[in-house]
């Protein structure tokens, strides 16, 4: 166990590898409670909180969610969350732990005025259900809970196993799978019915070590790594959820144009480290003349691939370049930019 | 519970070292392996190298973690194990028979002297949480 955030989190209960293996054939149970809620509620809800982000929510149907930057005036993002349309006036959103003071004293100071907050992250536990098995656990256990409908980034309250649930086709793994919104008084049993149900299906608990592989395996980006206040979602190469033409205009919007229309300075890539050593955060890249040219942000080892795979920012100079060095303590070690993701999304395709 | 064989001497560090005559089998231990995590990577020196007692002689690595290995005898590498190299995972699965690393020619037997015997070391990792 570590501290992380004020809460006690397991870094892996069998295994790093064997876990994220078992995610990706049967499926893994995930403990994130970590994570923050902010329930927003009032009139217009979605529109005045289009201010403060960077996706389109007026695209955003009751019932549906939407990945979303909060952005500094410089572009730079505050946090990366999940934005829920829950009823008509109520936006719930999602955030990460490390940020939920930051966020909550910005949403404050820019919404406080309009709309009415509650910081719920105390009384929320989140349990994330991912893998080829997850919906088959769900159905076992709430046979008309409806969950084959459900579609990709949408989400409803409904009940399960007695317990009020707040749940949501999301996930940060690449797979298909389901991510629990429960009271925190009800969570524990919440995770030992999935459990039990999960181990007949071979679906195995998962801690932070095995998350942080799978999704990095997916390319997907983690705030304090990919992304940052000194880091825009344009540079971590995820123009697909900044909307330069939402109305209103968020803060950051014109750093964020002007950044478009000249070219990030930097250009986040994918790496296989063609070695057996893990490329880890820091770690600086270069080009094969040595000329350093970027930093790793995150690394691990990819059980699909075999080898250590990395994400790192490289300088727009060296952008073309398909072959790195990465500095790994005395040694270089050689690394060819991938393709993202790492291994094919078997997220839920949305059926009409 | 982390298994620490009776017969073995142990270092703060977490190797262990068994003596026959005046060559050192060195690893690392249950309680050092299941800390670490799954071992992706190991890098030890070769074979005819001397090694120094309490210096890093090699490197271990885990999904989690980067960790020196710390000498705990001085003496001449006489054996490598070269399996391990390939199939770092050995250490998770048998850290005190195929997961042994180097055999060392120790010079001063006194080194061994002072090392930890297993009653010590399961109490020196029982403070350790």
């Amino acid at each position: 166990m570590v501290p992380f955030a004020g809460y006690e989190m397991p870094v892996q209960y069998q295994g790093v590898i064997e876990e994220t293996k078992a995610c990706r054939k049967a499926g893994g149970l995930f403990d994130v409670s970590h994570m923050g809620q902010f329930s927003l509620k009032g009139k217009n809800v979605l529109a005045l909180l289009q201010n403060l982000v960077t996706n389109q929510l007026n695209k955003v149907a009751i019932g549906q969610a939407q990945y979303n930057f909060l952005c500094n005036e410089k572009g730079g993002v505050i946090d990366d969350i999940i934005v829920y349309h829950r009823s008509e006036q109520e936006a719930f959103l999602c955030v990460n732990a490390s940020n939920r003071k930051t966020d909550w004293d910005w949403f404050v100071s820019h919404l406080g005025n309009n709309l009415e907050l509650h910081d719920v992250s105390d009384e929320t536990a989140l349990i994330a259900i991912q893998g080829p098995e997850a919906q088959s656990v769900l159905m076992k256990l709430a046979p008309t809970g409806g969950w084959d409908s459900l579609n990709y980034y949408w989400a409803k309250d409904t009940i399960l196993c007695d317990i009020p649930v707040f749940a949501s086709r999301t996930g940060y793994t690449g797979e298909d799978g389901f991510e629990l919104y429960v009271p925190s008084d009800k969570a524990g049993k919440l995770w030992e019915v999935l459990l039990e149900e999960g181990r007949l299906r071979g679906i195995q608990p998962c801690g932070l070590g095995a998350r942080d592989s799978l999704r990095l395996e997916m390319g997907y980006p983690l705030h304090g790594h990919e992304l940052s206040p000194d880091i825009t979602p344009l540079q971590a190469g995820l123009n697909w959820a900044v909307k330069l033409d939402t109305v209103p205009h968020f803060i950051g919007r014109e750093a964020l144009l002007k950044e478009k229309t000249e070219g990030p300075h930097v250009h986040l890539k994918a790496l296989t480290v063609q070695d057996k050593r893990i490329a880890r955060q820091g770690y600086e890249i270069a080009t094969l003349d040595k000329q350093i040219v970027g930093k790793i942000t995150s690394g691990t080892f990819s059980p699909h691939c075999n080898s250590p795979i990395a994400l790192g920012f490289v300088d727009r100079t060296a952008g073309h370049n398909h072959q790195f060095l990465i500095k790994v303590r005395n040694d270089w070690v050689p690394a060819k930019i991938a393709g993202l993701p790492f291994v094919p999304s078997r997220v839920r395709k949305n059926q009409k | 519970m982390a298994s620490v064989p009776n017969g073995l001497r142990y270092t703060k560090e977490h190797e262990w070292v068994l003596l026959e005559d005046n060559i050192a089998t060195i690893g690392i231990t249950d309680f050092a392996q299941e800390s670490l995590g799954d071992v992706t990577y190991i890098q030890l020196p070769k074979e005819g190298e001397t090694i120094g007692k309490n210096d890093p002689f090699g490197v271990v690595e885990s999904v989690k973690a980067v960790s020196d290995l710390y000498a705990p005898v001085s003496g001449r590498v006489a054996e490598v194990n070269q399996p391990l190299l390939d199939a770092p995972e050995l250490v998770n699965q048998d850290p005190y028979t195929d997961g042994w690393m180097l055999k060392v020619e120790v010079k001063d037997l006194s080194d061994v002297e002072d090392l930890m015997e297993a009653k010590e070391y399961k109490e020196y990792i029982e403070e350790q949480g």
